[in-house]
């Protein structure tokens, strides 16, 4: 009896050792995929441990292949100023700055999976918002994605995958504009998309309209670059350039506009 | 009857509008308190909103009077990427650097509370650990903020920290 006392001990100190060995930095380290498939945000994290050290490389949803947002250093977080990092990390904070923008990541454990606060923030005067979105990852099925450590330097930004910001040389998955879209400017627009090149005809009021304009552009990416001109529908006579972005297959939104254009933001 | 449907219209109206009000970078505006009086970390908040801009303020546990950490970087987050901030802010973020520690604060509106997870982070090689704390804070009635006003920075509180009675208990043994 007291021989299957002592196995019974044994095997619940095993078990707990076991639990405690999760309970720490390392329960962060692997390769991580967002639980949505169809994610437009991060798609992948691959987080490496060294010590009380980590490592987090991030990518954004692109097309043809997601954008590879590099590495960084994470920070790791405890419960307490005494607490040992590395049996007690609950969180990594994970800071990616490519210069127009700036992501930070919130990453605690959730059982077996990742939850993942996102923080966006602008720094480009482009007008957008800063915006913060939440993510669940779960340990990714086979380790033959790309490993910790092994991302291009340089690779494209965290803003720059949708819908955060502009990323030219990635086109966004699924895009055909062509439609009726209603903007801020209170107007409507007529858009047709063949290929590469966009066109549109806006306008205020389908009958007697104080403006009514119409665009050509080309898309590069989740960019399209576009001249514009008022016609004499309207009675206001300007023209300029537009850069918009290509924030989903149902919404644009302008990054930089000339000659006094006053739209922003087009949806459908 | 006809003015007592106008009138219900009117209220419904402007319950409406002002509940559309709150889900807003307004609704972070005020003093807060943390619900833990007892607690060793931030004691108080006292946010404004200048347009699409938040100013945090924040105050931690020192004695006899609170230690003034004073206004942190802050950024307002909104739901998407042209989202309206002054009406659609769903989080701030704030940064408060002492120097040899730095401060996040993510804060996120619960109900009519303020929930806040605040990261420290030592930049001083001093071997404390990097620490996660989460609060909720509650409307407090209105502080007398100039009055609280100190030059002492979060080091005090940090100082604090380490010299609370279980510390001190730990260290004797």
């Amino acid at each position: 009896m007291r021989l299957l006392h002592s196995c019974l001990a044994a095997v619940l100190l095993l078990l707990l050792t076991a639990n405690a060995g999760l309970a720490g930095i390392d329960q962060f380290a692997g390769s991580w995929t967002n639980v949505d498939p169809n994610t437009s945000g991060i798609t992948k994290l691959d987080i490496a441990v060294m010590g009380t050290s980590a490592q987090v490389q991030g990518w954004g949803k692109c097309h043809p292949t997601d954008c590879d947002w590099g590495t960084v250093q994470a920070q790791a977080f405890a419960s307490g100023v005494s607490s040992d990092i590395l049996s007690g990390a609950n969180t990594l904070i994970a800071f990616f700055d490519p210069g127009f923008s700036e992501t930070t990541l919130v990453i605690k454990t959730a059982g077996n999976r990742l939850k993942v606060d996102s923080y966006d923030r602008f720094k480009d005067n482009s007008g957008r918002s800063n915006y913060v979105a939440s993510y669940t990852f779960q340990k990714a099925q086979a380790p033959g994605g790309t490993t910790p450590g092994g991302a291009t330097p340089g690779g494209q930004s965290p803003g720059g995958m949708s819908p955060g910001g502009a990323t030219p040389g990635s086109v966004p998955a699924l895009i055909d504009l062509t439609g009726v879209w209603n903007c801020d400017d209170g107007g409507k627009y007529y858009v047709r998309q063949l290929e590469k090149t966009v066109w549109w005809y806006g306008e205020l009021d389908p009958n007697a309209p104080n403006w009514s304009n119409v665009m050509r552009g080309t898309i590069s990416g989740d960019i399209i670059k576009a001249d514009w001109t008022d016609v004499p529908k309207g009675s206001i006579m300007q023209y300029g350039n537009l850069v918009l972005q290509i924030a989903s297959n149902n919404k644009l939104v302008a990054i930089s506009k000339t000659g006094g254009f006053g739209g922003s933001v087009w949806t459908r | 009857m006809k003015i007592f449907l106008s009138l219900a219209t009117a209220c419904l109206l402007l319950l409406i509008s002002l509940s559309t009000c709150t889900a807003s970078l307004a609704q972070f505006a005020g003093d807060w308190s943390n619900v833990d009086t007892n607690t060793g970390g931030i004691t108080t908040l006292s946010i404004s909103i200048s347009g699409a801009s938040p100013n945090v303020h924040a105050w931690g546990k020192c004695h006899p009077t609170d230690c003034d950490w004073g206004a942190g970087t802050a950024f307002a987050f909104a739901p998407d990427v042209s989202s309206d901030l002054s009406s659609q802010a769903q989080a701030l973020m704030a940064v408060f650097d002492a120097g040899f520690s730095e401060t996040t604060l993510f804060i996120k509106p619960q109900g009519n509370r303020l929930s806040v997870q605040s990261y420290t982070l030592f930049k001083d090689n001093s071997g404390r650990s990097n620490y996660a704390s989460s609060d909720v804070f509650q409307k407090s009635s209105p502080i007398s903020a100039a009055g609280m006003i100190a030059e002492i920075q979060p080091l005090k509180q940090f100082n604090k920290l380490e010299v609370l009675p279980i510390m001190r208990k730990i260290g004797d043994n």
